[in-house]
C-alpha cells in the first residue's frame, strides 16, 4: 500500500474528500452543444472562439492547466500573454470545421504530464511561442487547404523556430483536501531573454445571472502577510477560500458578458468577462475594479526570463484564512539552468521497493492536523519552505503508487509511457453540466409550437 | 399523460438602436431602454420586415430582471 492508495480509501469511505478537486476544467467550452444556442445548431459559429474571452457561459467554464471543484463553482487557471499577441492565452485555440482541411482541430501544444487518482499530484505543461501566435495564418492556410492536403499545423507557421518558446509546467500538490499548492514554472528555451505575463486566475462559474440567484459569490482582496497578495473568495455553498499569491497587483472583474461586445447593447456593469484581457493587453485600467472584488481576479506576474533560464511561481489555494497562517512571502525562485525534472518527459521511475512503499516520515493524510502542522513553527508560511517539502513529498507519492500498479515486466520508458496515458484519463475527468429540459427552454424550443426548433 | 407548458419568451438585440428587445408570454414586443430596471421603463415596439433583431439565449432574461 502506499499513500495513495490509502487516499483512494480515505474517498472511497467519504472519510476525506480527496477528489473534491480536481482537474476538472475543460481547455475549451466555446462552440460546444451546450453553448449553442444557434437557430441551426451551428455550434461551432455561434459561440466563437472570438467571443470565448467576453462571452459568461451557461453551462460550464474553460481555462488553461486549471482545476475547480467538483461542483465547478470555483475555478483556477492560468492565464498567459508574450506582449505580442491580441488576446491573453486563457483557453485552447483551434478550428472549426469549416476552417480546417480536415474537420475540426486544437492547434496547440499541450501535455497531461502526470495524475494521481485522488489529483493529489498533477501537472501539466503548456508551449507557449513567444512571437504573436499565428491565429489567422492557422485559420486562412488551412481553409485554403483541400481534403487532399496535409494539415496545417502549429509546427509548421514557423512560430517555434530557434526554440522561441515558453514552457509553462503547472503542478499542483494538495496538502490536505482543501488545501492545493500550486507551482508554475516558466522556461525560456530561446535564445534570448524575453517576458512573460503570468496571470494566476480564480473565478466562479457563472450561475447567478442565469437563475436570478440572490447569494452571488464574491472574491476581494484582503490583508495578508508583508509581500503577499491574497484573494478572499466567499460562496454561499462552498464556504471560505484564499488564494495566497505573491506581492503582486491584483486585478479584478465580473464574470460578466461583455453584452457591448458580443451583442452590441450597453453593459450592465463596467466590469466584465474580457476587463483583465482589456487591462492587461490593451492598458485599460478602467476594465478592471478598482475596489478590488467581482467574481474573477488575477494575480499579475511579470517576468522577465533569461535565454535557457527558468522562474518559478508559487502560490496555494485553500481554506485556511491569513489569520490562521504564519507570515511569509510569495517568492519567485531563479534557476541558472532548466530544471532536468521539468522536461516534458516524464522522469524515470525510482526503484522500485519491496514491502511498503510509503516514504520513511511522509505525512499520509491532508488532515487538519497536517495543516497545522504546515503552518506552525518557525519558518513555516503559505509559500515558504514547507511548501518545497510537501511538493517533493506529493512527487514522492506519486512515485510510489505508480511503481505499485505498474507491472514489473515494463521497461522504464514503457513505465512512464503507461503512467502519462493514465495521467491523460486522470486530466480528462472534466466537469460537464447540462439540463436539457432548461436548455430547450431557453432556446425557445416548443413542442407545440408549428415553429418549434430542435 | 399531463405536462405543464411554461409560458415563454424571446429575447432579442435591436443591432440598430442596440436595445434589448422582448416578446412577452402573450407576444407583445417590448423595446428595453440601458440601466438598472429596463423593464419598468420598456416601451412598445413593432418588429418590422426591416428589423434587424438577432435572438438572444432565454437565460438573459434574468439579467435584464423580467417579472416572467
Amino acid at each position: 500500500m502506499t499513500a495513495e492508495h490509502d487516499r483512494l480509501e480515505e474517498a472511497r469511505t467519504q472519510k476525506q474528500p480527496w477528489k473534491k478537486w480536481g482537474p476538472y476544467l475543460s481547455e475549451r467550452q466555446w462552440g460546444t452543444v451546450r453553448e449553442d444556442y444557434s437557430e441551426g445548431g451551428d455550434a461551432w459559429n455561434y459561440f466563437s472562439h472570438d467571443q470565448a474571452r467576453s462571452r459568461a457561459y451557461r453551462w460550464g467554464e474553460d481555462g488553461l492547466g486549471g482545476i475547480c471543484d467538483d461542483k465547478q463553482r470555483l475555478c483556477f487557471a492560468l492565464a498567459l500573454w508574450n506582449g505580442k499577441d491580441a488576446i491573453l492565452k486563457e483557453r485552447l485555440f483551434g478550428l472549426t470545421n469549416s476552417e480546417s482541411n480536415h474537420g475540426e482541430d486544437v492547434k496547440e501544444y499541450y501535455f497531461y504530464l502526470d495524475s494521481t487518482p485522488t489529483h493529489s499530484y498533477l501537472k501539466f505543461l503548456y508551449k507557449y511561442p513567444q512571437a504573436a501566435f499565428p491565429y489567422a495564418n492557422l485559420v486562412d492556410t488551412s481553409k485554403s487547404r483541400n481534403r487532399g492536403e496535409m494539415e496545417y499545423e502549429l509546427l509548421d507557421t514557423g512560430v517555434f523556430n530557434e526554440n522561441r518558446y515558453f514552457d509553462v509546467f503547472v503542478e499542483y500538490a494538495k496538502e490536505s483536501p482543501e488545501d492545493i499548492l500550486i507551482q508554475i514554472t516558466v522556461h525560456n528555451r530561446g535564445p534570448e531573454a524575453a517576458e512573460l505575463h503570468v496571470l494566476p486566475t480564480l473565478w466562479f462559474r457563472n450561475q447567478w445571472s442565469w437563475q436570478g440567484l440572490a447569494d452571488r459569490p464574491r472574491l476581494e482582496r484582503v490583508a495578508g502577510a508583508k509581500g503577499q497578495s491574497v484573494v478572499k473568495a466567499v460562496d454561499a455553498k462552498l464556504g471560505e477560500r484564499y488564494l495566497y499569491c505573491g506581492d503582486v497587483p491584483l486585478l479584478f472583474t465580473e464574470n460578466e458578458t461583455n453584452t457591448q461586445r458580443t451583442f452590441g447593447v450597453a453593459n450592465h456593469t463596467p466590469f466584465v468577462k474580457d476587463g483583465i484581457h482589456n487591462c492587461v493587453v490593451a492598458g485599460d485600467a478602467a476594465a478592471v475594479n478598482p475596489a478590488q472584488t467581482g467574481t474573477k481576479a488575477s494575480a499579475h506576474y511579470r517576468l522577465t526570463v533569461g535565454p535557457g533560464k527558468s522562474e518559478t511561481l508559487r502560490l496555494r489555494l485553500t481554506d485556511s484564512a491569513p489569520t490562521a497562517l504564519t507570515a511569509g512571502n510569495g517568492s519567485v525562485v531563479r534557476r541558472g539552468s532548466p530544471d532536468p525534472a521539468e522536461t516534458a518527459d516524464r522522469r524515470s521511475p525510482a526503484p522500485a521497493q519491496p514491502g511498503d512503499l510509503r516514504s520513511p516520515g511522509v505525512a499520509r493524510s491532508g488532515d487538519r492536523a497536517t495543516t497545522e502542522a504546515l503552518t506552525a513553527g518557525n519558518g513555516a508560511s503559505p509559500l515558504g519552505s514547507r511548501f518545497d517539502e510537501v511538493m517533493t513529498q506529493r512527487r514522492r507519492e506519486a512515485d510510489e503508487f505508480y511503481q505499485s500498479i505498474t507491472p514489473r515486466t515494463l521497461c522504464p520508458d514503457e513505465a512512464n509511457v503507461m503512467r502519462q496515458a493514465l495521467a491523460g484519463m486522470l486530466w480528462s475527468k472534466q466537469f460537464y453540466h447540462y439540463d436539457v429540459d432548461k436548455w430547450l427552454e431557453e432556446r425557445g424550443s416548443d413542442p407545440f409550437k408549428a415553429t418549434r426548433k430542435f | 399523460m399531463l405536462a405543464v407548458r411554461k409560458q415563454s419568451i424571446a429575447l432579442f438585440v435591436d443591432r440598430q438602436t442596440q436595445q434589448w428587445i422582448v416578446c412577452d408570454p402573450d407576444g407583445n414586443y417590448w423595446s428595453l431602454p440601458p440601466g438598472d430596471d429596463p423593464w419598468e421603463h420598456r416601451q412598445s415596439f413593432e418588429p418590422t420586415a426591416e428589423a434587424d433583431l438577432e435572438p438572444i439565449p432565454g437565460h438573459y432574461k434574468y439579467l435584464l430582471r423580467l417579472p416572467f
